[in-house]
Order: C-alpha cells, then structure tokens, then sequence
C-alpha cells in the first residue's frame, strides 16, 4: 500500500495552479512534469538552432541533442539501433505512414489484413484508406473484454498480409497478450506485425525486440511529454525498403528537377524541420518516467486502481466495461439511464476530469451494445484522495437522475 | 453555476418521460440528428398539413439535455404554423448560444437558457432543432442527416 501522500503531485505545475482539479483523463493525455517543461523551456532559451545542416556551433549541439533523444528512445524501448526510431507527430502518423509507405506497395486484392475489435479509429481508418472493406479481417472480443484467442487463430489461417493490435485497450483497459500473439502469429503466418503501443508506454515497460513486433507506435503525450511528437519504431529491414508517403527537405541525398534520391532510415521519413522542442520533451519525459520507475508507478496506479474497484461496488446500476485480469488502470462504466455526458457534466462540477464518449472507438461501443461510455483513467500523480472524490462525485449524480 | 440552472426540474422531467419520444407516420418531412463526438442520435418526422405542423416526433438515444430538448420542442410545435417553428427556432437557437438573447415567446423553452453557460452542451440542446430545421428546409430530400460537430 502507498502512503497517502504521493510526492509524484508536486512534480507537476498543474496541480498547484488548480488545487482543486481531479484528473482522471490520463488515457486521453498526461499532464506535464516540470521537468519535461523546464527541458522545452531551457532548450529554446538557451540552444535553439535548427539541426542537421547547420555549420555553426549552435545548430551542432542542437544536432548532438536530438541524436541523444533518438538514443535515449532506443534504449527506453530496447530497439537494436537508433536506425530503428523514426519520430513523428504521434501514434496516429506512425500507423499512417506504415498503411501507405509498406502496406500500400505489398497488398494485393486476394490479400487481407487482421485488426481487432478493441482497436481505436487511428488503428482502423488508415489501413481503410489501403485496403476495401472485404480485406479487413476482424478478431473478436469475449464478454470480458480480452482478445479471443480462438477466434485470433482461426483468422491466422487465412494468412493476413499484415495484423495490426493494440498493446492495451483505451477503452476496456485490457492489456494484451501481445508477446504470445506474435509468437502465434509468426509461426502461423507470414504477417507483418504492427503494435499500437499509445497506451501501454507510459504504464509499463516494452522491448520491442524480445515482442518481436515489427512495427511498435507511440506518442509522447501520453508518456508524460509534449504533443507534436511520437515514435515509430520498425525493424531497420522493412524501414529501409519502404518509400516515404512524405517527402521534402532533410530526407534526400541528392535532387535535380530530373529525380532525387532519398536518404536511409530514420531520416528518409523525417521530412522538413522537426518538432525539435518537442524532441527535448520528448528525452525529459523518458528520463522523468525512468527515475520514477515502471514499478513504481505501477505500484501507485494498481492500487488506485484497487481501491476504485473496490469503492464503486456501493454504487447501484453501474456496470463496469472490460473485466480481464489483465489490466490496465483505466475503468470505462455505465450507469442505468444515465447518459455518459450528464456523468460528465456533474463530475465537472465536482472538478472531476474524466473522459465521456465513444473513446475513438466506435466499433467497439456498437461491440459493447452502448452509445458511449464514461473513463476514468488513473496516472501516476493521482492520490488515494482523487479516487474517493471521484467516487462520492458518482454518487451524487446517481442520486441527481434517481 | 449551479447545476440546478443547467439540469432545471423539468428538464429533468421530461429526460424521464419524454413526450412526442415517436415516429410521425405517415409524415412529410424527417431527417437524421447526429452528434458523432457524443453519439446523440435522433430522428426528427413531421406531417405538415396547410402550412400547420399537423403531428411532430422524434426518436433516437442521448443524454438528458437532447432528449429533453426534443421533447420540449415538440411539445412547443405541435399545431403551429411553419412560420412559427421557424422564427421560434432561430429564438431558441439564439437563447442557447448569445449572452444577449431576447427569450420573448419562448414559452417553456427558456429551461434551457443555463445550457449557453455549459458552451460543451450547446450542441446537445440544438441537435434536435438542427434536424427540424434540416427536414423543414431540405424539402426536396427526405431523410437527410445533419450533425452538430
């Protein structure tokens, strides 16, 4: 058990600016440690410069500082070179440019590609924009809210040119048995792997090579860091035979209004000038979460997790989405007759910060048989405290509609 | 603000009974009320008949605001000519979004005045006035669907 008083808090500027706020919104995105915003602060004070092709000093070290951000990435996430981490603006960028750079040059029309139920828009509408509806094959989801296994295997044996999975659910919270799927999946078919890791980086530890995924994307806004900038990660093989959807300045070898020729990975995909603060966000924000620690900060949210679990239990009608034993901390819920936006509303009142809606999964609510549903999503600078808010704030609005 | 102003008594009411909660049928006009940020969903039909709102409906799921907006509104219309729905449309629609609206002739409708201080759940108390609006104006094509994002 955590002692009540969780010192992480004072780390974020937040807080104090509104001592009143609850936030349980984190799968939506994280607030920002001071250290994250002193290290964008301090670089545009201090070393800004653009990188790459600079010939003065200021633009080498601000050359020096991304390299060591690309490096920094590389160990967080165990890649076998920093060849391997291409930064973009987030997850949604790093599925759209694996859909049109390798999917794009593979698929043929007999070819199908494997999604899953729980899986967010951005992990379904870019492999529409490639494939037609008939070519997207779907694994289902069981009661509980897991991925169902049978059904994985079975749609294996039609050979998916590529299968495409959440590493955790931002709905059900459900954290999947990733490892063990491309394990299956390796040995079963010839897919290329893609893992959408925007909710699992910043509540556990991942090492792509020992997933043996080829393809893992993330965004730092939900890792504690800046919006604009993310990371897709990919096997240094498959990087280097794509062809950038994007193309311009700082990604080529040589250009003529004849032809141009592009650089190697990760570059090649990094057209124009990039999110360079960002990048120092970026660095700060996996350095912050590393001394910290991933056990820690699991320490802290399973056992908010716990006592929420425990605490919602008095409340009447209220029916929990997504129950596996493995778990994220993030309980999406229902309440009989109450819409999710009037939860949303009251809780408001109360400066309860949770996420009503369809979460960018709709597929998945009409799974589910709801129009929306309300989260609460626990990160690591949430207090004993903020969950009993939470849950006397849901008790005053079962009481409001009774 | 009290949320007493946003949820008044008896839109609370008429989220628990809604009146009109119905399919017009047969009817002249309709159309297809999306919200798809919060999935309000409703289904506005009318029969008008010489020029008079002769019966009016709406069907569909959402949350307190847009049902009990829908059911007001109907409530409001029923029997009254084009002209009328129109004008009182444009009132209501005023009344949820200016600081300064006139709320004259709004009958009942001004429950919903709290809702502009709640700039988050404009959309809801409008969605259904949307889709009247749409049905009444988009004569030609019946079915449409309009949404509030």
């Amino acid at each position: 058990m955590i002692q009540k008083k969780n010192n992480i808090r004072d780390d974020f500027p937040i807080f104090k600016n509104h001592p009143e706020l609850v936030y349980l919104d984190s799968t939506a995105t994280t607030q920002k440690p001071k250290a994250v915003i002193n290290a964008m602060t301090a670089f545009v004070s201090d070393d800004y410069a653009t990188i790459n092709r600079g010939i003065y000093s200021l633009s080498y070290h601000a050359t020096q500082k991304c390299l060591a951000a690309r490096k920094a990435v590389q160990n967080f996430i165990n890649a076998k070179s920093e060849k391997e981490v291409v930064f973009v603006k987030g997850t949604t960028e790093a599925i759209n440019i694996i859909a049109n750079s390798y999917l794009n040059h593979v698929i043929t029309d007999s070819d199908s590609i494997l999604l899953s139920d729980m899986e967010h828009h951005a992990n379904i509408v870019p492999w529409q924009q490639i494939v037609s509806p008939n070519q997207i094959k779907v694994c289902n989801i069981t009661n509980s809210g897991e991925l169902d296994w049978d059904d994985f295997k079975k749609k294996c044996q039609n050979n998916p040119k590529l299968i495409s999975l959440t590493h955790v659910s931002n709905v059900l919270g459900t954290i999947n048995p990733i490892k063990e799927l491309i394990a299956y999946a390796r040995e079963h078919t010839d897919a290329i792997i893609v893992i959408d890791g925007a909710q699992a980086v910043g509540h556990m530890a991942v090492d792509v090579q020992d997933l043996d995924c080829d393809f893992y994307c993330f965004s730092a806004h939900k890792l504690y860091g800046p919006t604009g900038i993310g990371v897709l990660y990919g096997k240094y093989e498959l990087l280097d035979e794509m062809t950038p959807y994007q193309t311009g300045g700082d990604m080529i070898e040589l250009v003529s209004f004849e032809q141009s020729t592009f650089t190697k990975p990760p570059a090649k995909f990094e057209a124009g000038t990039p999110a360079i603060m960002e990048i120092m966000g970026l660095h700060a924000c996996i350095n912050y979460i590393s001394t910290i620690g991933f056990k820690h900060i699991q320490e802290i949210e399973y056992s908010l997790y716990e006592q929420l679990i425990n605490e919602v239990q008095s409340l009447k009608d209220f029916t929990i989405h997504g129950e596996s034993n493995h778990k994220a901390a993030i309980l999406s819920f229902s309440i009989k007759d109450i819409h999710p936006h009037d939860i949303g509303t009251i809780m408001d009142q109360e400066h309860i910060a949770i996420r009503v809606g369809h979460h960018c999964a709709q597929p998945l609510m009409k799974r589910l048989a709801v129009p929306a549903t309300a989260r609460i999503s626990i990160g690591c600078y949430n207090t004993s405290e903020d969950i009993s808010k939470c849950v006397t704030a849901l008790k005053k609005v079962v009481d409001f509609f009774k | 603000m009290s949320l007493n102003k946003l949820y008044e008594q008896m839109i609370l009411e008429h989220n628990k009974n809604p009146r009109n909660f119905k399919k017009v049928d047969p009817c002249t006009h309709s159309s297809h009320g999306h919200n798809p940020l919060c999935g309000d969903d409703y289904v506005v039909s009318i029969r008008v008949k010489d020029g008079i709102i002769d019966d009016i409906g709406f069907e569909g799921m959402g949350c307190a605001i847009s049902k009990a907006s829908g059911s007001l509104m109907t409530e409001t219309l029923i029997g009254k000519p084009i002209d009328f729905v129109l004008d009182t449309k444009d009132k209501f629609i005023n009344l949820v979004t200016e600081d300064d609206a006139v709320n004259e002739n709004l009958g009942k409708l001004v429950v919903f005045e709290g809702v502009k201080k709640y700039p988050v759940r404009v959309k809801c108390a409008a969605l259904v006035w949307r889709a009247l609006e749409d049905a009444l104006i988009n004569t030609s094509s019946n079915n449409n669907t309009v949404t509030t994002e």
